[in-house]
């Protein structure tokens, strides 16, 4: 009894969650009139701007995964080999960016690097892809650094390096041949997340004004129809395989490096993240689904066909 | 401090008479095992036992050519392709200990290396470093916390308690004739007695049970005294010889330890330990029985407050 109770919480959250997302999806394939196609998404594929604008994104994630990967390893090796009381602090800063919105960060980049400032990052068009890097960084870096930093728990740092050093190697040696291999996939766990956030970013690249496929995502969404549902069902599609690939890395990790545990982290983290800036359109697109169940339970439980009123059919 | 991991805060540390005092760890040439392995996870075992080679510069030739070598000292030759966590932790010593001996370090340190490891592959393993070392003569200094490992593998053993040195010496001399009580009691197993000295020329020691004379006592040692005596289980004897002295008391505990019976023997007070060989032709004395140990008087180690 208390087995079946279990099944049917599970099944009842699995649809919740499912639901709107099978809805999503109905609806998008519902562009042609009577049938399911693909003419959504072949429009929204054939679109120009959506191949610039998702190349852009790929481009600016990219750069944005090498800037943090820079950043970050080193940053959270030194943290935990030489000075593993700051940590807490190192800590304490990265995760500032999920308390402190994105555009009060971006406001403050333009304030800072205008065209009047000191450093007017924003007067060219390298210099604003640059800020919206460090942006992007900015936004990652609670779950790249969160990544590395459990990625390092699984690995002896101090007495790895300390073999290397007695062996002749250097600190970049080390962090390129011990450290970093030994965390690959742990990095990688933090470099899907970070290019799920790229993608799906719309404050910074908007107020920027940089041709990024989060703002073409929002300008779609607010003219069409059966095209943003597409957009956000490839949306997903990305995310998803994003998650598949640190699973299907994971395999071939070296033990002791994180494996399933960094995934298990990447879901929680799109869960947490990317799924709501998308919940809306989500909501939005499960409407019909929601209406065809309610007609469905009505066939069976309801008032007979006469007595229903108009508005439901 | 000798690897350059800590920064010594007084004095200089120099091998072959060359002072790396302030050199880096990768700039002293020294290789190093250690206690968890620290094998690299994500290189195989030739690529461990290279990885100094590699960082060194030397051609990919002459890297898999020492690679080769030194798995056919540590006895591994078919397990180049396989990565750590394929392997026992014994194996995994081994390959440590390759990979630390193949950029042809001037000293080797082992940092407790066998104590994660079980006492069977302890025993074995112990000889073959000792065998490797003694084969390429090279200088070691390997930490324990085990006295018998220490006692087997040395050529000189060096005593070290709360940062101070207490003694340096061979194996014998340190377990024959230990300097401080702290060693005494580190090094070895030990009963000890409280006496009071006598005539230091004599080597008279009284207890509360029995006097002793022609015991070496220390040289600062005078009439009247406090001293503790010092007894090791092996130099009690249930048979006597001349010259020796006689302990009377009653067995508190036998143990058998396999080739060896210990005796817990209640002498004046005072538990007295004795060791003896497993004879299966005379069962060893029971519990509460009483008996007599011999002990000759320079076996017997006298130590100062």
């Amino acid at each position: 009894m208390k087995r079946i109770r279990v099944w049917a919480i599970l099944a009842a959250g699995m649809l919740y969650f499912l639901l709107p997302l099978i809805g999503m999806t109905e609806f998008s394939l519902k562009m042609r009139r009577g049938v399911y196609s693909f003419d959504a998404y072949a429009k929204v594929l054939a679109d120009p701007t959506f191949q610039q604008t998702f190349v852009y994104s790929i481009i600016m994630a990219l750069f944005t995964i090498a800037f943090g990967v820079l950043l970050v390893v080193p940053t959270a090796f030194w943290v935990r080999l030489k000075m593993p009381g700051v940590r807490p602090y190192v800590e304490f800063i990265t995760l500032l960016p999920l308390v402190i919105p994105a555009i009060v960060i971006v406001f403050g980049y333009i304030r800072l690097y205008n065209t009047s400032s000191w450093l007017p990052l924003t007067g060219s068009l390298t210099g604003t892809n640059l800020l919206l890097m460090f942006g992007y960084t900015t936004l990652s870096l609670p779950y790249m650094y969160r990544a590395v930093d459990t990625g390092l728990r699984t690995i002896d740092v101090r007495t790895l390096t300390e073999a290397a050093q007695s062996m002749g190697a250097g600190w970049t040696t080390i962090l390129v041949r011990i450290i970093l291999p030994n965390v690959l996939v742990a990095v990688l766990s933090g470099a899907f997340v970070t290019f799920a956030i790229v993608i799906g970013e719309f404050t910074m690249a908007a107020l920027l004004n940089r041709p990024a496929f989060g703002p073409y995502m929002q300008l779609l969404g607010a003219n069409r129809a059966y095209e943003p549902a597409a957009l956000a069902v490839i949306a997903f599609a990305i995310t998803w395989g994003c998650i598949a690939l640190i699973q299907l890395l994971a395999r071939f990790a070296p033990k002791s490096a994180v494996s399933g545990s960094s995934s298990a982290w990447a879901i929680r983290i799109w869960l947490l993240t990317v799924l709501p800036n998308h919940m809306a359109r989500i909501r939005w697109c499960a409407v019909p689904a929601y209406r065809l169940i309610a007609a469905s339970l009505s066939r069976f439980w309801g008032p007979p066909a006469a007595a229903r009123p108009q508005s439901c059919e | 401090m000798i690897a350059g991991f800590e920064t010594p805060t007084d004095g200089t540390i120099s091998i072959a008479g060359r002072d790396i005092t302030d050199l880096k760890p990768n700039q002293r040439n020294i290789g190093m095992v250690f206690q968890s392995y620290a094998l690299f996870p994500n290189m195989t075992v030739a690529g461990n036992i290279g990885f100094g080679l590699r960082v060194a510069g030397v051609s990919a030739a002459q890297a898999a050519k020492r690679v080769e070598e030194m798995l056919a000292l540590i006895k591994l030759p078919q397990l180049a392709s396989r990565y750590p966590w394929q392997l026992s932790g014994g194996q995994q010593q081994r390959v440590a200990l390759a990979r630390a001996l193949a950029p042809s370090p001037t000293v080797l340190l082992l940092d407790e290396p066998l104590s994660a490891l079980d006492a069977k592959i302890r025993v074995s393993l112990r000889a073959e470093i000792r065998a490797i070392q003694q084969d390429l003569g090279i200088t070691t200094i390997f930490v324990t916390h085990d006295q018998e490992e220490a006692l087997s593998m040395s050529d000189r053993v060096m005593v070290m308690h709360q940062g101070v040195i207490d003694q340096i010496g061979t194996p014998f001399e340190v377990y024959n004739r230990p300097t401080t009580r702290f060693v005494a009691s580190f090094v070895g197993t030990l009963s000890l007695i409280d006496g009071v000295a006598g005539d230091p020329a004599k080597g008279e020691v009284k207890t509360a049970f029995a006097s002793f004379s022609g015991v070496e006592l220390p040289k600062t040692a005078v009439k009247g005294k406090h001293v503790t005596l010092a007894l090791r289980p092996e130099s009690l004897r249930f048979k006597a010889r001349a010259g020796d002295v006689a302990l009377t008391g009653k067995i508190l505990s036998v143990d058998f330890l396999g080739s060896v019976i210990r005796a817990r023997v209640d002498v004046g007070g005072n538990p007295v330990m004795l060791d003896t060989f497993n004879d299966p032709g005379s069962p060893p004395p029971a519990k509460g029985e009483n008996v007599t140990m011999y002990v000759a008087p320079g076996s017997i180690l006298v130590l100062e407050d």
